[in-house]
Protein backbone atom coordinates (compact mmCIF):
# COMPACT_ATOMS: atom_id res chain seq x y z
CA UNK A 1 0.00 0.00 0.00
CA UNK A 2 1.24 3.44 -0.92
CA UNK A 3 1.85 6.00 1.90
CA UNK A 4 -1.30 7.60 0.55
CA UNK A 5 -3.19 5.07 1.17
CA UNK A 6 -1.99 4.56 5.04
CA UNK A 7 -2.38 8.00 5.61
CA UNK A 8 -5.67 7.90 4.05
CA UNK A 9 -6.69 5.40 6.27
CA UNK A 10 -5.48 6.90 9.39
CA UNK A 11 -7.24 10.04 8.57
CA UNK A 12 -10.62 7.95 7.94
CA UNK A 13 -10.28 6.71 11.34
CA UNK A 14 -8.87 10.22 13.11
CA UNK A 15 -12.45 11.84 11.43
CA UNK A 16 -14.37 8.86 12.03
CA UNK A 17 -13.31 9.38 15.94
CA UNK A 18 -14.12 12.36 15.95
CA UNK A 19 -17.45 12.43 14.48
CA UNK A 20 -17.64 9.14 17.10
CA UNK A 21 -16.70 12.34 20.08
CA UNK A 22 -18.78 14.64 18.89
CA UNK A 23 -22.06 12.21 18.24
CA UNK A 24 -21.59 10.92 21.73
CA UNK A 25 -21.35 14.37 23.49
CA UNK A 26 -24.49 15.42 21.52
CA UNK A 27 -26.45 12.42 22.40
CA UNK A 28 -24.75 13.20 25.95
CA UNK A 29 -26.01 16.48 26.01
CA UNK A 30 -29.81 15.15 24.77
CA UNK A 31 -29.27 12.87 27.24
CA UNK A 32 -29.36 14.99 30.02
CA UNK A 33 -32.10 17.47 28.91
CA UNK A 34 -34.40 14.28 28.46
CA UNK A 35 -33.39 13.37 31.68
CA UNK A 36 -34.62 16.33 33.47
CA UNK A 37 -37.88 15.85 31.09
CA UNK A 38 -38.43 11.97 32.22
CA UNK A 39 -39.10 10.64 35.94
CA UNK A 40 -35.42 9.79 37.19
CA UNK A 41 -35.15 5.49 37.41
CA UNK A 42 -36.71 4.27 40.62
CA UNK A 43 -36.76 0.72 41.54
CA UNK A 44 -38.00 -0.47 44.50
CA UNK A 45 -37.99 -3.93 45.45
CA UNK A 46 -39.45 -4.51 49.29
CA UNK A 47 -41.66 -8.28 49.44
CA UNK A 48 -42.74 -10.11 52.19
CA UNK A 49 -40.92 -12.92 54.01
CA UNK A 50 -42.33 -15.62 56.81
CA UNK A 51 -44.63 -15.20 59.10
CA UNK A 52 -44.42 -16.22 62.54
CA UNK A 53 -46.99 -15.76 65.81
CA UNK A 54 -45.78 -15.34 69.22
CA UNK A 55 -48.22 -16.65 71.30
CA UNK A 56 -49.45 -15.83 74.23
CA UNK A 57 -52.12 -18.98 74.28
CA UNK A 58 -53.50 -20.54 71.20
CA UNK A 59 -51.59 -19.01 68.76
CA UNK A 60 -54.18 -16.51 66.24
CA UNK A 61 -53.23 -16.48 62.31
CA UNK A 62 -51.99 -13.15 60.57
CA UNK A 63 -54.40 -12.87 57.45
CA UNK A 64 -52.61 -12.24 54.15
CA UNK A 65 -53.73 -8.90 53.96
CA UNK A 66 -52.47 -7.98 56.85
CA UNK A 67 -49.35 -9.04 55.89
CA UNK A 68 -48.98 -6.75 52.96
CA UNK A 69 -51.20 -4.09 54.33
CA UNK A 70 -47.91 -4.12 56.64
CA UNK A 71 -44.82 -4.59 53.83
CA UNK A 72 -47.34 -1.96 52.17
CA UNK A 73 -46.53 0.19 55.21
CA UNK A 74 -42.43 -0.16 55.09
CA UNK A 75 -43.02 0.19 51.37
CA UNK A 76 -44.19 3.83 51.61
CA UNK A 77 -41.94 4.75 54.75
CA UNK A 78 -38.83 3.58 52.06
CA UNK A 79 -40.58 6.00 49.88
CA UNK A 80 -41.24 9.07 52.05
CA UNK A 81 -38.21 8.79 53.89
CA UNK A 82 -35.46 7.45 51.16
CA UNK A 83 -36.83 7.72 47.55
CA UNK A 84 -38.54 10.95 48.09
CA UNK A 85 -35.54 12.77 49.29
CA UNK A 86 -33.19 11.16 47.20
CA UNK A 87 -35.29 12.80 44.32
CA UNK A 88 -35.09 15.94 45.73
CA UNK A 89 -38.36 16.15 47.34
CA UNK A 90 -39.37 16.64 50.82
CA UNK A 91 -39.85 13.58 52.81
CA UNK A 92 -42.86 12.28 52.82
CA UNK A 93 -46.14 12.76 55.22
CA UNK A 94 -44.41 10.26 58.27
CA UNK A 95 -47.68 10.62 60.05
CA UNK A 96 -49.11 8.38 57.63
CA UNK A 97 -47.32 5.56 58.47
CA UNK A 98 -46.19 6.45 61.87
CA UNK A 99 -48.63 5.75 64.83
CA UNK A 100 -49.38 9.48 66.40
CA UNK A 101 -47.86 8.28 69.60
CA UNK A 102 -44.32 7.64 67.86
CA UNK A 103 -44.40 10.66 65.62
CA UNK A 104 -42.34 12.66 68.05
CA UNK A 105 -39.52 10.13 67.45
CA UNK A 106 -39.19 10.88 64.31
CA UNK A 107 -37.85 14.62 64.52
CA UNK A 108 -34.64 15.85 66.15
CA UNK A 109 -31.48 13.47 66.09
CA UNK A 110 -33.62 10.63 64.72
CA UNK A 111 -34.83 12.03 61.86
CA UNK A 112 -31.13 11.77 60.88
CA UNK A 113 -31.51 8.19 61.05
CA UNK A 114 -35.05 7.73 59.74
CA UNK A 115 -34.76 9.80 56.64
CA UNK A 116 -32.44 10.30 53.94
CA UNK A 117 -32.98 13.99 53.96
CA UNK A 118 -30.18 16.34 52.76
CA UNK A 119 -28.48 13.42 50.46
CA UNK A 120 -27.49 14.61 47.11
CA UNK A 121 -30.53 14.70 44.74
CA UNK A 122 -30.03 11.14 42.58
CA UNK A 123 -31.01 10.54 38.91
CA UNK A 124 -31.00 6.62 39.41
CA UNK A 125 -31.96 4.61 42.53
CA UNK A 126 -31.98 1.02 43.23
CA UNK A 127 -33.50 0.25 46.52
CA UNK A 128 -33.47 -3.58 47.47
CA UNK A 129 -34.77 -4.54 51.00
CA UNK A 130 -34.84 -8.24 52.04
CA UNK A 131 -37.74 -10.04 52.58
CA UNK A 132 -39.70 -8.55 55.46
CA UNK A 133 -39.93 -11.14 57.63
CA UNK A 134 -43.09 -10.52 60.40
CA UNK A 135 -43.23 -11.45 63.78
CA UNK A 136 -46.60 -11.44 65.19
CA UNK A 137 -47.58 -10.97 68.87
CA UNK A 138 -50.75 -13.23 69.23
CA UNK A 139 -52.61 -12.18 72.77
CA UNK A 140 -54.67 -14.87 74.72
CA UNK A 141 -57.36 -14.34 73.27
CA UNK A 142 -55.77 -15.05 69.53
CA UNK A 143 -55.81 -11.34 68.79
CA UNK A 144 -52.94 -9.42 66.75
CA UNK A 145 -52.44 -5.89 67.17
CA UNK A 146 -48.99 -5.77 67.16
CA UNK A 147 -45.92 -7.43 65.32
CA UNK A 148 -42.26 -6.78 64.99
CA UNK A 149 -40.34 -6.81 61.39
CA UNK A 150 -36.81 -6.44 60.69
CA UNK A 151 -35.61 -4.17 57.74
CA UNK A 152 -32.28 -5.01 55.79
CA UNK A 153 -32.39 -1.80 53.06
CA UNK A 154 -29.88 -1.66 50.44
CA UNK A 155 -30.11 1.92 48.56
CA UNK A 156 -27.95 2.59 45.14
CA UNK A 157 -28.29 5.70 43.93
CA UNK A 158 -26.21 7.78 41.01
CA UNK A 159 -26.07 11.75 41.68
CA UNK A 160 -23.78 14.30 40.11
CA UNK A 161 -20.90 13.69 42.35
CA UNK A 162 -20.71 9.70 42.01
CA UNK A 163 -22.95 6.84 43.36
CA UNK A 164 -24.03 7.76 46.94
CA UNK A 165 -24.87 4.16 48.77
CA UNK A 166 -27.17 4.40 52.13
CA UNK A 167 -27.99 1.08 54.10
CA UNK A 168 -31.00 0.57 56.98
CA UNK A 169 -30.79 -2.15 59.02
CA UNK A 170 -32.80 -2.62 62.17
CA UNK A 171 -35.92 -4.21 63.51
CA UNK A 172 -39.51 -2.08 63.14
CA UNK A 173 -42.68 -2.32 65.62
CA UNK A 174 -45.97 -1.69 63.82
CA UNK A 175 -49.45 -1.41 65.38
CA UNK A 176 -52.97 -2.07 64.18
CA UNK A 177 -55.04 1.03 64.18
CA UNK A 178 -58.17 0.91 62.56
CA UNK A 179 -57.63 -0.85 59.03
CA UNK A 180 -53.99 0.16 58.76
CA UNK A 181 -50.72 -0.73 60.45
CA UNK A 182 -48.02 1.92 61.51
CA UNK A 183 -44.96 2.62 62.84
CA UNK A 184 -44.83 3.11 66.58
CA UNK A 185 -40.98 2.27 67.93
CA UNK A 186 -38.08 1.38 65.91
CA UNK A 187 -34.64 0.56 66.42
CA UNK A 188 -32.53 1.43 63.28
CA UNK A 189 -28.92 1.81 62.26
CA UNK A 190 -27.98 4.11 59.19
CA UNK A 191 -24.63 4.01 56.88
CA UNK A 192 -24.01 6.25 54.05
CA UNK A 193 -21.33 6.14 51.87
CA UNK A 194 -20.36 8.14 48.92
CA UNK A 195 -19.23 11.37 47.72
CA UNK A 196 -20.91 14.83 49.15
CA UNK A 197 -22.18 13.27 51.78
CA UNK A 198 -20.36 14.71 54.47
CA UNK A 199 -21.71 18.25 54.54
CA UNK A 200 -25.42 17.54 54.22
CA UNK A 201 -25.89 14.51 56.43
CA UNK A 202 -25.09 14.64 60.45
CA UNK A 203 -23.33 11.78 61.83
CA UNK A 204 -25.81 10.99 64.72
CA UNK A 205 -26.82 8.16 67.39
CA UNK A 206 -29.94 8.62 69.24
CA UNK A 207 -32.09 6.72 71.64
CA UNK A 208 -35.79 8.39 73.39
CA UNK A 209 -38.14 7.36 74.78
CA UNK A 210 -38.55 4.24 75.89
CA UNK A 211 -35.62 2.09 73.89
CA UNK B 1 2.12 -4.12 0.46
CA UNK B 2 3.43 -3.02 3.87
CA UNK B 3 6.25 -1.93 2.01
CA UNK B 4 5.61 1.46 2.02
CA UNK B 5 4.90 1.65 6.16
CA UNK B 6 8.45 0.50 6.42
CA UNK B 7 9.83 2.70 4.26
CA UNK B 8 8.04 5.52 6.60
CA UNK B 9 8.24 4.07 9.83
CA UNK B 10 7.93 7.85 11.23
CA UNK B 11 5.18 8.82 9.44
CA UNK B 12 3.00 5.54 10.66
CA UNK B 13 4.27 6.21 14.06
CA UNK B 14 2.93 9.74 14.25
CA UNK B 15 -0.15 9.14 12.34
CA UNK B 16 -1.07 5.81 15.04
CA UNK B 17 0.05 7.91 18.02
CA UNK B 18 -2.56 10.22 17.36
CA UNK B 19 -5.48 7.80 15.91
CA UNK B 20 -4.81 5.65 19.20
CA UNK B 21 -5.25 8.47 21.57
CA UNK B 22 -8.29 10.00 20.21
CA UNK B 23 -9.68 6.63 20.04
CA UNK B 24 -9.06 5.88 23.24
CA UNK B 25 -10.23 9.34 24.57
CA UNK B 26 -13.68 9.23 22.78
CA UNK B 27 -14.12 5.64 24.16
CA UNK B 28 -13.55 7.20 27.59
CA UNK B 29 -15.75 10.04 26.85
CA UNK B 30 -18.86 7.77 25.41
CA UNK B 31 -18.54 5.67 28.49
CA UNK B 32 -18.66 8.62 30.77
CA UNK B 33 -21.44 9.43 28.99
CA UNK B 34 -23.22 6.42 29.27
CA UNK B 35 -23.10 6.37 32.73
CA UNK B 36 -20.08 4.54 33.57
CA UNK B 37 -17.94 6.20 36.00
CA UNK B 38 -14.41 6.34 36.89
CA UNK B 39 -12.89 4.99 40.12
CA UNK B 40 -12.73 8.65 41.85
CA UNK B 41 -15.94 9.15 41.07
CA UNK B 42 -17.55 6.09 41.66
CA UNK B 43 -17.50 5.99 45.74
CA UNK B 44 -13.94 3.93 45.38
CA UNK B 45 -12.50 3.48 48.80
CA UNK B 46 -9.73 6.27 48.59
CA UNK B 47 -12.60 9.02 48.14
CA UNK B 48 -15.09 7.29 49.81
CA UNK B 49 -16.73 8.90 52.90
CA UNK B 50 -19.08 6.69 55.21
CA UNK B 51 -21.52 7.99 57.75
CA UNK B 52 -23.63 5.97 60.65
CA UNK B 53 -25.86 6.54 62.66
CA UNK B 54 -28.46 4.99 64.91
CA UNK B 55 -31.29 5.27 67.03
CA UNK B 56 -34.12 3.05 69.15
CA UNK B 57 -37.40 4.80 70.06
CA UNK B 58 -40.16 3.41 71.47
CA UNK B 59 -42.83 6.06 72.51
CA UNK B 60 -43.36 6.32 76.42
CA UNK B 61 -45.21 7.70 79.04
CA UNK B 62 -45.05 11.09 80.11
CA UNK B 63 -45.52 9.96 83.66
CA UNK B 64 -44.39 7.89 86.65
CA UNK B 65 -46.04 4.27 85.82
CA UNK B 66 -47.30 2.13 89.03
CA UNK B 67 -47.04 -1.70 88.62
CA UNK B 68 -47.93 -4.84 90.90
CA UNK B 69 -46.53 -8.08 90.49
CA UNK B 70 -48.20 -10.80 92.75
CA UNK B 71 -46.78 -14.06 92.66
CA UNK B 72 -50.28 -16.01 94.43
CA UNK B 73 -50.10 -19.35 95.82
CA UNK B 74 -52.72 -20.88 93.50
CA UNK B 75 -52.34 -23.96 92.49
CA UNK B 76 -53.88 -26.66 89.66
CA UNK B 77 -58.19 -26.83 91.17
CA UNK B 78 -58.03 -23.94 93.44
CA UNK B 79 -60.40 -21.21 93.16
CA UNK B 80 -59.40 -19.24 95.56
CA UNK B 81 -55.69 -17.59 96.16
CA UNK B 82 -53.31 -15.39 98.29
CA UNK B 83 -51.46 -12.95 96.83
CA UNK B 84 -47.96 -13.86 98.59
CA UNK B 85 -45.58 -12.47 96.84
CA UNK B 86 -46.02 -8.47 96.47
CA UNK B 87 -43.80 -5.93 94.73
CA UNK B 88 -45.08 -2.32 93.69
CA UNK B 89 -42.77 -1.34 91.13
CA UNK B 90 -42.55 2.65 90.19
CA UNK B 91 -40.93 4.05 86.77
CA UNK B 92 -40.14 7.14 86.20
CA UNK B 93 -39.93 7.16 82.21
CA UNK B 94 -38.41 11.05 82.25
CA UNK B 95 -35.77 10.24 84.39
CA UNK B 96 -34.69 6.72 83.79
CA UNK B 97 -34.87 5.20 87.47
CA UNK B 98 -37.27 3.33 89.07
CA UNK B 99 -38.35 1.63 92.61
CA UNK B 100 -39.77 -1.78 93.58
CA UNK B 101 -41.07 -1.64 96.74
CA UNK B 102 -41.57 -5.72 98.67
CA UNK B 103 -44.38 -6.02 100.45
CA UNK B 104 -44.85 -8.94 102.89
CA UNK B 105 -47.48 -10.89 102.49
CA UNK B 106 -47.97 -10.66 106.38
CA UNK B 107 -48.59 -6.91 106.61
CA UNK B 108 -51.56 -5.30 107.95
CA UNK B 109 -53.73 -3.07 105.84
CA UNK B 110 -57.11 -1.89 105.34
CA UNK B 111 -58.98 -3.52 102.87
CA UNK B 112 -62.18 -1.52 101.21
CA UNK B 113 -64.68 -3.46 101.89
CA UNK B 114 -63.46 -5.79 104.09
CA UNK B 115 -61.36 -4.12 106.98
CA UNK B 116 -58.01 -4.46 108.20
CA UNK B 117 -56.09 -8.11 107.55
CA UNK B 118 -52.78 -9.27 106.26
CA UNK B 119 -52.30 -7.98 102.73
CA UNK B 120 -52.03 -11.27 100.55
CA UNK B 121 -55.86 -12.28 101.75
CA UNK B 122 -56.93 -9.08 99.76
CA UNK B 123 -56.16 -11.00 96.84
CA UNK B 124 -58.55 -13.94 98.38
CA UNK B 125 -61.23 -11.26 98.74
CA UNK B 126 -61.09 -9.38 95.14
CA UNK B 127 -58.35 -10.77 93.30
CA UNK B 128 -55.41 -8.83 92.25
CA UNK B 129 -57.92 -5.69 91.55
CA UNK B 130 -59.11 -5.60 95.01
CA UNK B 131 -55.10 -5.88 96.25
CA UNK B 132 -53.74 -3.26 93.77
CA UNK B 133 -56.67 -1.34 95.45
CA UNK B 134 -55.53 -1.95 99.11
CA UNK B 135 -51.87 -1.60 97.78
CA UNK B 136 -52.44 1.62 96.33
CA UNK B 137 -54.28 3.21 98.95
CA UNK B 138 -51.99 2.71 101.42
CA UNK B 139 -49.04 3.78 99.24
CA UNK B 140 -50.74 6.93 97.98
CA UNK B 141 -50.92 5.97 94.34
CA UNK B 142 -52.74 4.86 91.73
CA UNK B 143 -51.98 1.41 90.07
CA UNK B 144 -53.42 0.49 86.71
CA UNK B 145 -51.51 -2.24 85.75
CA UNK B 146 -50.83 -5.59 87.82
CA UNK B 147 -49.20 -9.02 86.69
CA UNK B 148 -50.22 -12.16 88.42
CA UNK B 149 -49.09 -15.71 88.70
CA UNK B 150 -48.91 -18.31 90.49
CA UNK B 151 -46.45 -21.63 91.65
CA UNK B 152 -46.63 -23.33 87.84
CA UNK B 153 -47.16 -20.11 86.13
CA UNK B 154 -43.92 -18.66 87.79
CA UNK B 155 -42.23 -22.06 87.37
CA UNK B 156 -42.77 -22.28 83.76
CA UNK B 157 -42.07 -18.60 82.61
CA UNK B 158 -38.67 -18.99 84.31
CA UNK B 159 -37.79 -21.69 82.60
CA UNK B 160 -39.26 -20.61 79.23
CA UNK B 161 -36.58 -17.73 80.21
CA UNK B 162 -33.74 -19.95 79.93
CA UNK B 163 -34.02 -20.02 84.13
CA UNK B 164 -32.29 -17.54 85.92
CA UNK B 165 -28.86 -15.67 87.02
CA UNK B 166 -28.21 -15.11 91.01
CA UNK B 167 -25.86 -14.67 93.04
CA UNK B 168 -26.84 -16.32 96.33
CA UNK B 169 -25.66 -14.40 99.24
CA UNK B 170 -25.82 -16.72 102.55
CA UNK B 171 -26.34 -20.31 102.56
CA UNK B 172 -29.90 -21.28 102.35
CA UNK B 173 -31.10 -24.94 103.68
CA UNK B 174 -34.64 -24.71 103.82
CA UNK B 175 -36.49 -28.08 103.91
CA UNK B 176 -39.91 -26.43 103.84
CA UNK B 177 -38.78 -23.92 100.42
CA UNK B 178 -36.86 -26.78 99.18
CA UNK B 179 -34.09 -24.27 98.84
CA UNK B 180 -30.66 -25.65 99.49
CA UNK B 181 -28.03 -23.09 97.66
CA UNK B 182 -24.58 -22.44 98.60
CA UNK B 183 -23.19 -18.75 98.86
CA UNK B 184 -21.81 -17.33 95.01
CA UNK B 185 -23.35 -17.37 91.35
CA UNK B 186 -25.78 -19.69 90.78
CA UNK B 187 -28.32 -20.71 87.85
CA UNK B 188 -31.91 -20.88 88.90
CA UNK B 189 -34.25 -23.26 86.70
CA UNK B 190 -38.49 -22.93 87.48
CA UNK B 191 -38.80 -25.13 90.28
CA UNK B 192 -35.03 -23.98 92.34
CA UNK B 193 -36.16 -20.22 91.44
CA UNK B 194 -39.31 -20.94 93.36
CA UNK B 195 -37.47 -22.80 96.06
CA UNK B 196 -35.36 -19.45 96.39
CA UNK B 197 -37.91 -16.92 96.72
CA UNK B 198 -39.84 -18.70 99.20
CA UNK B 199 -37.31 -19.53 101.88
CA UNK B 200 -37.73 -17.38 104.61
CA UNK B 201 -37.00 -19.96 107.28
CA UNK B 202 -32.97 -18.97 106.67
CA UNK B 203 -32.90 -15.83 107.80
CA UNK B 204 -33.84 -14.05 111.18
CA UNK B 205 -36.52 -11.60 110.01
CA UNK B 206 -37.73 -14.31 107.58
CA UNK B 207 -40.74 -12.60 105.79
CA UNK B 208 -38.60 -9.25 104.67
CA UNK B 209 -35.69 -11.16 103.90
CA UNK B 210 -38.06 -13.42 101.71
CA UNK B 211 -39.37 -10.33 100.14
CA UNK B 212 -36.38 -8.75 99.13
CA UNK B 213 -35.28 -11.67 97.87
CA UNK B 214 -37.93 -11.89 95.90
CA UNK B 215 -37.90 -8.18 94.55
CA UNK B 216 -34.05 -9.59 94.25
CA UNK B 217 -34.58 -12.22 91.79
CA UNK B 218 -37.01 -10.10 89.66
CA UNK B 219 -34.12 -7.13 89.41
CA UNK B 220 -31.71 -10.36 87.94
CA UNK B 221 -34.34 -11.06 85.51
CA UNK B 222 -34.72 -7.16 84.16
CA UNK B 223 -30.93 -7.55 84.21
CA UNK B 224 -30.23 -10.84 82.51
CA UNK B 225 -33.10 -9.67 79.83
CA UNK B 226 -31.51 -6.70 79.36
CA UNK B 227 -28.22 -7.63 78.56
CA UNK B 228 -30.13 -10.17 75.65
CA UNK B 229 -30.47 -6.45 74.42
CA UNK B 230 -34.12 -7.40 72.50
CA UNK B 231 -35.08 -5.25 69.62
CA UNK B 232 -38.56 -5.00 68.85
CA UNK B 233 -38.85 -8.38 67.47
CA UNK B 234 -37.06 -9.74 71.00
CA UNK B 235 -39.67 -7.38 73.26
CA UNK B 236 -42.66 -9.09 71.51
CA UNK B 237 -41.19 -13.05 71.92
CA UNK B 238 -40.85 -11.99 75.57
CA UNK B 239 -43.81 -10.60 76.10
CA UNK B 240 -45.33 -13.36 74.23
CA UNK B 241 -43.66 -15.74 76.45
CA UNK B 242 -45.20 -13.58 79.68
CA UNK B 243 -48.62 -13.68 78.67
CA UNK B 244 -48.78 -17.29 78.00
CA UNK B 245 -47.89 -17.21 82.08
CA UNK B 246 -49.03 -14.32 83.73
CA UNK B 247 -52.35 -12.82 84.18
CA UNK B 248 -52.42 -9.30 82.87
CA UNK B 249 -54.92 -6.60 84.61
CA UNK B 250 -55.44 -3.08 83.29
CA UNK B 251 -53.44 -3.86 80.00
CA UNK B 252 -52.78 -5.83 77.10
CA UNK B 253 -49.65 -7.26 75.97
CA UNK B 254 -49.72 -4.83 72.93
CA UNK B 255 -49.48 -1.73 75.14
CA UNK B 256 -47.30 -3.60 77.47
CA UNK B 257 -45.27 -3.34 74.56
CA UNK B 258 -44.39 0.09 75.51
CA UNK B 259 -43.98 -0.29 79.83
CA UNK B 260 -41.63 -3.24 78.49
CA UNK B 261 -39.42 -1.12 76.11
CA UNK B 262 -39.45 1.22 79.12
CA UNK B 263 -38.37 -1.12 81.36
CA UNK B 264 -35.57 -2.63 79.78
CA UNK B 265 -34.00 0.78 78.93
CA UNK B 266 -33.81 1.28 82.37
CA UNK B 267 -30.06 0.24 84.07
CA UNK B 268 -30.77 -2.22 86.73
CA UNK B 269 -28.23 -0.06 89.02
CA UNK B 270 -31.13 2.79 88.68
CA UNK B 271 -33.38 0.71 90.47
CA UNK B 272 -34.23 0.54 94.47
CA UNK B 273 -35.30 -2.31 95.65
CA UNK B 274 -36.64 -2.02 99.31
CA UNK B 275 -38.71 -3.33 101.39
CA UNK B 276 -41.01 -1.47 103.28
CA UNK B 277 -40.86 -1.13 106.99
CA UNK B 278 -42.95 -3.30 109.17
CA UNK B 279 -42.69 -4.65 112.76
CA UNK B 280 -44.44 -7.47 114.49
CA UNK B 281 -47.75 -6.17 115.07
CA UNK B 282 -50.97 -8.57 116.52
CA UNK B 283 -51.08 -11.87 116.32
CA UNK B 284 -48.71 -12.98 113.02
CA UNK B 285 -49.95 -9.96 111.33
CA UNK B 286 -47.26 -6.95 110.72
CA UNK B 287 -47.86 -3.93 111.21
CA UNK B 288 -46.46 -0.75 108.50
CA UNK B 289 -44.15 1.38 110.90
CA UNK B 290 -44.72 5.37 111.34
CA UNK B 291 -41.59 5.71 109.14
CA UNK B 292 -43.16 4.14 106.23
CA UNK B 293 -45.26 7.31 105.61
CA UNK B 294 -42.39 9.41 104.61
CA UNK B 295 -40.98 6.50 102.24
CA UNK B 296 -44.25 6.07 100.70
CA UNK B 297 -44.44 9.72 99.86
CA UNK B 298 -41.10 9.65 98.56
CA UNK B 299 -42.03 7.16 96.53
CA UNK B 300 -45.38 8.69 95.15
CA UNK B 301 -44.54 11.87 94.00
CA UNK B 302 -42.28 10.51 91.04
CA UNK B 303 -41.64 6.76 91.50
CA UNK B 304 -37.91 7.88 93.10
CA UNK B 305 -36.63 7.63 96.66
CA UNK B 306 -34.56 10.85 96.58
CA UNK B 307 -34.90 10.84 100.46
CA UNK B 308 -35.05 7.14 101.56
Amino acid sequence: MPPTSALRRASTALIAAVLCLGAAACSGGGGSAKAAAKPPGVTLSISPGPVTVAAAGAPGVLSNADRDAIVGTVRTYVTDATIDPLLGKRVGNLSAVFAPAALAGTTGVNAAVLTDAGMPKASKITATAQPISITALSDPARAIGLVGAPLNLQVSARTKKGLVQVHRVGELALVREGGSWRIMGFRLAVSRAGADIGTTVPSTSASGGAR
Amino acid sequence: MTGGIRRHPIIATAVAVPVVCALALAGLLAAWLGGARLPFASGAEWFKLTKVASADYTPAPDKPVFILIIGNDGRPGDTSTRGDAIHLIGVNPLLHKATMLDIPRDTGMDIPGHGVDKVNAAHVDGGPRLQAQTIGNTVGVQIPYVLDTNFQGFVDLVNDMGGINVNVPTPMNDAFSGAHFAPGPTHLDGNSALEFSRDRHDFPDGDLMRSQNQGYLILSALTQLRNQNPGPVGTIQLLATLGRHVTLDGIGLDDLYVLGRLGLSIDPNNVRNVVIPVEQGSGTRLTITPAASGLFADFADDAVLESH
